[in-house]
């Protein structure tokens, strides 16, 4: 080939080139590379309307954020009401206001499929969630989180798992509600952790404090979190711990447990295999550790700081 | 990071070592201020020993709450003092060995060689001599401590309620105290460091007594360095530990729970009170009144107030105001440093500061889920506010501010969702 047969060639190959180019940039410039799929806004309290639709119902798995601040002032009616799998809710900062009063059946966010459960819900903070009769609830959610809210004043739990597998609780502040900041039942193998539990338990009812591992809440970890003063109720108390275990094969280690009024940490009467260790647990009300079974019976305790306890079967740290 | 000098270094007296941690008691000596250089011009006379300041950590009373009296120098800082100061007294001499004589180049050609070897020799003549008496001066140290030289400070033992402390000294608990039907211990006489040392002491139901009482009632006269340290719980009284009129006092490590009031300070300056435990007291957790120039650190004081009877009297008496279920109360005092607690959970506010106190720095605390405001700047001014890492879910607001645009405080990079005012609180 000639050298001018050989530009030439080149010339009609970047002209080609150059073609291929300019087409796919007109088709990138239209409809060609969808973007990543954009959060969806929440800017009201309506569940019965999805947010597709402008309500606050999340039916459908994706991203969703709250871009300001919501409030419910219907009695008895969540806030934001989740029923699909995979979906992610971040607060941005923003709060989340119920009417207040007293007990009701509604909450900020309610994690309530109408059929078979859910996984993988993921509820993020900054934000507050306030007023509601439970600030979070979680019901058949399988392998959800929630990180980084802050619950207060809900007259009931702060945060409440019912039939969760595989539930992360982390960082959270769960203050001032009204009975428990947390409160599992029939939840298995979560991890709780480094979460602000204080101050639980004001009003007055007869249950109420920091952490609660309910019936068949087995096999949770329980670490790292500060549950002091906690049930402060100014009627007769039954249960006022800061953390207070009623299932078994859970380990409870490094929290810090102080000023309950009743227990720092409680075993109950019938729960086994546990393993209560690391932990501080001073100035509770009546002990600081508790173990309501003869001899502890298979729980473990060991490695604690404490002043006071029930039986010698609860140890301490030696330095 | 501490930084450590060595101060005094022609030690003529039977030296202990004050170190910035690790004694058996912490009290900081007489006459020195946090960030001094002792000499040996004020050496601490207590308990019929004298001690010489060799080490002190200059660090800001807010990081450095203990000094640490030993009261009898142990084996192990036997060696530590001799160790130092035999690296010094070798560092003096080979510094005198090695240093080059630069007057001899300059006076060569000026002088005769005569006199220059003679000026060589007298200053041979010199160096030796002082490194003679370095070594004489370590020499004198080490018979000192090898013999009897230094007095070991008695500890007395305390082991039945009741326990009045009138005299200087380092006591310590060796039981508990149960059910006390007065106050567990008194203390009427400066210089005194109390351990509680693990045991508890309390009153078996809720009394009008106090656990830990410093201070001499009804007189004037001021006492000083008066320290009470935990690990101890002290529970059932009207306040687990109540200190009047004591200057540079210092409670440490202590719980106190279950009493009206936690800790109470009235007519206190430099009072530090850092790393104690101050919950589920049935009043306040802390009342701090009529004082300046404190310092509160590292405390956590949470769910106070769970039987408040409507009001109580601050100590000292006068005023009576509604202290119950708060945190944390300043009243009429000034300049006090508020630092790194907790204050959560309480069933008032967790922090409030009364209008006729001023002049705070309150900064890293956390105050979260009070009954009433987490941070209550009412009506004083001139206080930095700032860094609080978490004031949130409080009852009314989570930081308030009840001067108009916040007056002359600060209040810069703090962590809360709701304030009142909101334009000036950031």
């Amino acid at each position: 080939m000639s050298l001018v047969k050989r530009v030439s060639a080149k010339f009609e190959g970047s002209k080609a080139a150059l073609s291929l180019l300019g087409v796919s940039l007109i088709a990138l410039a239209g409809n060609g590379v969808p973007a990543q799929a954009a959060f969806k806004s929440i800017t009201t309290c309506n569940p019965t309307l999805a947010v597709s639709s402008g309500g606050s119902l999340i039916n459908a798995s994706g991203d969703y954020q709250l871009t300001s601040n919501l409030t419910q002032a219907t009695v008895n009616t969540d806030c934001i009401l989740i029923t699909a799998s995979n979906v992610s809710l971040k607060l941005n900062g923003y709060q989340i206001t119920g009417p207040g009063g007293s007990f009701g059946t509604a909450a900020g966010i309610d994690v309530n499929p109408p059929s078979g459960p859910v996984n993988h819900v993921a509820i993020q903070g900054p934000g507050l969630i306030q007023d509601f009769s439970t600030g979070i609830a979680l019901i058949y959610a399988d392998f959800s989180q929630v990180d980084l809210v802050t619950a207060a004043n809900n007259s009931a739990e702060g945060i409440l798992g019912f039939n969760v597998t595989s539930l992360t609780v982390g960082s959270n502040v769960l203050v001032r509600n009204g009975e428990w900041g947390l409160l599992l039942n029939v939840s298995n193998g979560g991890t709780i952790q480094y979460n602000e539990v204080n101050g639980n338990g004001a009003v007055s009812a007869g249950s109420g404090g920091g952490i609660y591992l309910g019936g068949g809440s087995n096999a949770n970890t329980v670490n790292n979190n500060t549950a002091s003063g906690n049930g402060q109720q100014f009627g007769s108390v039954t249960v006022a711990a800061g953390i207070f275990v009623f299932a078994d094969g859970n380990r409870v280690y490094g929290n810090s447990t102080d000023g309950n009024v009743l227990a720092g940490i409680q075993v109950a009467s019938g729960a086994t295999g546990n393993g209560i260790f690391n932990n501080t647990s001073v100035g509770n009300g009546m002990n600081d550790l508790e173990d309501d079974n003869t001899g502890c019976d298979s729980n473990v305790w060991s490695g604690n700081n404490f002043f006071t306890s029930n039986q010698p079967c609860v140890l301490r740290h030696v330095a | 990071m501490r930084k450590f000098t060595l101060a005094g270094r022609g030690l003529v007296h039977p030296c202990y070592a004050i170190g910035p941690f690790g004694g058996p008691s912490c009290l900081q000596p007489p006459g020195f201020s946090i960030g001094d250089s002792p000499t040996l011009s004020t050496p601490w006379q207590s308990g019929g020993s004298r001690m010489v300041v060799v080490w002190y950590d200059p660090r800001p009373a807010s990081l450095c709450p203990l000094w640490f009296q030993m009261a009898a120098p142990s084996q192990s800082l036997v060696i530590t003092v001799l160790t130092v100061l035999t690296v010094l007294t070798g560092l003096i001499s080979i510094v005198a060995l090695m240093k080059p004589n630069h007057d001899s180049v300059g006076s060569e050609g000026a002088r005769g060689r005569e006199t220059l070897q003679a000026r060589h020799r007298k200053k041979e003549n010199t160096r030796m001599k002082y490194i003679n008496r370095d070594l004489a001066f370590v020499t004198g140290i080490l018979i000192a401590l090898a013999g009897t030289a230094v007095p070991a400070l008695a500890v007395t033992s305390i082991t039945t309620c009741g326990f009045v402390i009138s005299a200087p000294g380092n006591y310590v608990l060796n039981a508990n105290l149960l059910n006390c039907t007065g106050d567990g211990i008194d203390v009427l006489a400066s210089n005194v460091s109390v351990n509680l040392n693990g045991y508890i002491i309390n009153a078996g139901s809720p009394s009008s007594f106090i656990g830990v009482n410093v201070g001499i009632p009804a007189s004037p006269i001021r006492l000083n360095h008066v320290g009470i340290q935990g690990s101890g719980l002290i529970k059932n009284f009207v306040a687990g530990v109540n200190i009047t009129r004591c200057d540079y006092c210092q409670v440490a490590l202590v719980t106190s729970a279950q009493n009206a009031n936690g800790m109470s300070a009235d007519h206190v300056n430099y009072i530090n009170v850092g790393s104690n435990v101050l919950v589920a007291n049935t009043g306040a957790g802390l009342l701090l009144s009529e004082s300046v120039n404190g310092v509160v650190a590292y405390n956590e004081i949470s769910g106070n107030g769970s039987s408040c009877p409507g009001s109580t009297s601050l100590p000292g008496g006068g005023t009576s105001l509604v202290v119950c279920g708060q945190g944390l109360f300043i009243e009429d005092s000034s300049a006090n440093t508020v630092n790194n607690n907790t204050l959560s959970g309480n069933l008032a506010n967790g922090l409030w500061q009364d209008h006729e106190s001023q002049f705070s720095r309150i900064y890293s605390n956390v105050t979260d889920g009070n009954a009433g405001v987490g941070i209550l700047i009412d009506g004083s001014g001139g206080n930095g506010i700032f860094n609080n890492t978490s004031s949130r879910g409080n009852g009314t607001f989570d930081l308030q501010d009840t001067n108009f645009a916040c007056g002359t405080n600060t209040w810069g990079s703090n962590v809360f969702f709701t304030s009142n005012p909101s334009t000036c609180i950031h």
